[in-house]
C-alpha cells in the first residue's frame, strides 16, 4: 500500500492492486487508513526521531503526568546508569569464577545469559559451545510486540535439513523486557541453529495460531 | 513451560495485505491471487451481478454501484486530484458500464472490476483531452444514488482529528527506532528496504511495526469516534 500511495508500483501492480481495492471494500480501507496515517504523521510540526510531539499531558493523571516529566526522565536514567555499572561490576567478578565470558556462577552450576539481537545485514550470532553442567539462557528480544504469550521454538540446521531440538511455550518477557529461553548444555552441540520466537494473545480464538515475531541464527561453535 | 518436538509450523507474516496471500500469482499482471479464498468470492460476486444486470435486474444495478462505488471514487480522485469532477467521472462510469452489461455481457464476467477500472481511466483519459463526455439516457435510480454510497468509516475525519490520533500513536510506541520507522516511510516515502537497511532492523521487525501502528491507528479513530472526542460525521458503510 505503501508503494502504492508514492506512486513506485510497476504499472502491471498498479492495476492489480486497483482492482483489489474496487473488488474488496476492507483492503480499500486499509487503504485509506494508511493514507490518513501518512496525512496525520505529515501534518505534525515534529515527528522526527525521539521526539513526541503536543503530548496531551492536560488530559492525563497527575500522577501520571510526574512519570512523563523530564525530570522523571532524567532520574530515572541516572538509576538505570548506576545499576548497569553495579550489574557490570558484579559481572566481571562472577566471570573470574569461570575464566571465559559470559558466565554467571550460581547453585548447582553455571548459567550464561547471552543477549540475541536480530540486526539485518549481519549472519548469526557466534557463541562457544556449553561445558558439562552449564546452562545457556538466550536473551531474546520481544521489541515492539505486545502479546500474552510468547512461544520459542531451537531448530538445528545442518546438511540433512532442519530438527526441532527443543520448543518452549509459555513464555513472556520478564526478563528487562527480554524472553529468557534456557536450555541445558547437551542441547546445543557445535553446529548452526534457528531460534524462532512466536507470539499470540489469550482473547484470540483457538484456532488461531501463533504469529512469528522474530528468528534469530545461532552458531554454535567448538569449545576452544 | 512445556518442552515439546514438534515439527515447525509455516509462519504468517503480519501487516500481509489481505489482495496478496500464499500461492500468488501473476498473469501479465491480470491477476495477483488465483487461489485466495477472497478472489474466488469476488469472481463470484462480479459473474453474478453481470449475468443478472444483463436479465435486466435493476436491484442488480444498484449492488454493482454500492459494491464499487467507494473505490471507483477513491480510484478518481487519486488520477484526477479533483474531488468534483471524480464524483461527475464515476457517475459517468457507471452509466457507461451499466448501458454495456444490459445489451451484452462481459468476456470475463468475473472481472467487473477490471472492467470498471477501464472505463473509469478511459473517461479520465478523454477528459483529460478534452473531448466532449458520453451523453446517456440510462433508466436507472443506480446510478442517481451513488452519492450516499461514497462515505466510508475515516472520509470525514478532520486534519487537526487525525493529527490528535497520530500524537497518541506515537507516544505509545516504545522506541526512537519504531516512530523513525514510521516517519521514513509516511514522510520520507523511503523504500522499506532502505529503511531496514539504515535503521539494523529486518524486514520481519519492520512489517510487524507496521502492522501494529495501523491496527492501533485505526482502534484510535474507532474509540475516539465512540467517545466523541472525535467529530465523525456521516458513519455511513455505504455498502
Amino acid at each position: 500500500m505503501e508503494r502504492y500511495l508514492q506512486g513506485k508500483l510497476s504499472a502491471e501492480e498498479e492495476q492489480a492492486f486497483e482492482e483489489a481495492y474496487l473488488a474488496d471494500p476492507a483492503v480499500l480501507d486499509d487503504l485509506i487508513l494508511t493514507e490518513k496515517l501518512q496525512q496525520g504523521l505529515k501534518s505534525l510540526e515534529t515527528p522526527r526521531l525521539g521526539e513526541v510531539p503536543g503530548r496531551a499531558d492536560a488530559g492525563r493523571p497527575g500522577w501520571l503526568r510526574v512519570l512523563g516529566s523530564p525530570q522523571y526522565a532524567a532520574a530515572a536514567s541516572v538509576l538505570l546508569g548506576l545499576s548497569l555499572l553495579l550489574s557490570t561490576g558484579l559481572f566481571l567478578d562472577n566471570r573470574d569464577l569461570r575464566g571465559s565470558a559470559g558466565i554467571v556462577a550460581g547453585e548447582g552450576g553455571v548459567t550464561r545469559l547471552v543477549p540475541l539481537l536480530t540486526v539485518r545485514g549481519t549472519g548469526a550470532t557466534e557463541v562457544e559451545a556449553p561445558v558439562a553442567g552449564e546452562w545457556t539462557v538466550f536473551l531474546l528480544d520481544a521489541a515492539f510486540t505486545q502479546y500474552d504469550d510468547y512461544r520459542a521454538t531451537l531448530t538445528r540446521v545442518g546438511a540433512s535439513g532442519a530438527e526441532t531440538v527443543r520448543q518452549l511455550d509459555g513464555l513472556s518477557p520478564t526478563y528487562d523486557g527480554f524472553i529468557a529461553l534456557g536450555l541445558p548444555g547437551q542441547t546445543l552441540s557445535p553446529g548452526g541453529y534457528d531460534i524462532l520466537l512466536e507470539g499470540r494473545m489469550r482473547d484470540w480464538p483457538a484456532d488461531r495460531g501463533f504469529e512469528q515475531v522474530a528468528r534469530t541464527s545461532v552458531r554454535i561453535a567448538p569449545p576452544r | 513451560m512445556r518442552c515439546a518436538r514438534i515439527p515447525a509450523e509455516s509462519v504468517h507474516t503480519p501487516g500481509t495485505p489481505r489482495c496478496v496471500t500464499r500461492g500468488q500469482q501473476s498473469d501479465g499482471g491480470r491477476k495477483l491471487v488465483a487461489d485466495a479464498p477472497e478472489t474466488q468470492l469476488e469472481h463470484q460476486i462480479s459473474a453474478a451481478l453481470v449475468a443478472r444486470i444483463g436479465r435486466g435486474d435493476r436491484a442488480a444495478e444498484e449492488e454493482m454501484v454500492a459494491h464499487y462505488g467507494r473505490g471507483l471514487l477513491y480510484l478518481l480522485k487519486r488520477r484526477t486530484g479533483d474531488a468534483e469532477l471524480a464524483l461527475d467521472l464515476r457517475q459517468d462510469t457507471f452509466v457507461v458500464a451499466i448501458e454495456k452489461l444490459r445489451t451484452a455481457p462481459l468476456n470475463e464476467p468475473e472481472r467487473l472490476a477490471g472492467y470498471l477500472r477501464g472505463v473509469a481511466l478511459n473517461l479520465v483519459l478523454a477528459h483529460q483531452r478534452k473531448t466532449a463526455r458520453r451523453a446517456t439516457s440510462v433508466d436507472s435510480d443506480a446510478v442517481e444514488s451513488t452519492v450516499d454510497h461514497g462515505k466510508g468509516p475515516y472520509d470525514n475525519v478532520s486534519g487537526d482529528q487525525l493529527g490528535q490520533a497520530v500524537r497518541l500513536l506515537l507516544q505509545e510506541l516504545r522506541t526512537p527506532r519504531d516512530r523513525e520507522i514510521l516517519t521514513r516511510l509516511y514522510i520520507d516515502e523511503e523504500d522499506k528496504e532502505s529503511i531496514c537497511r539504515g535503521l539494523g532492523v529486518d524486514a520481519l521487525h519492520f512489517n510487524r511495526v507496521l502492522f501494529r501502528a495501523k491496527e492501533r491507528f485505526r482502534e484510535l479513530l474507532l474509540r475516539a469516534e465512540r467517545k466523541k472526542r472525535l467529530q465523525l460525521v456521516g458513519r455511513d458503510s455505504g455498502r
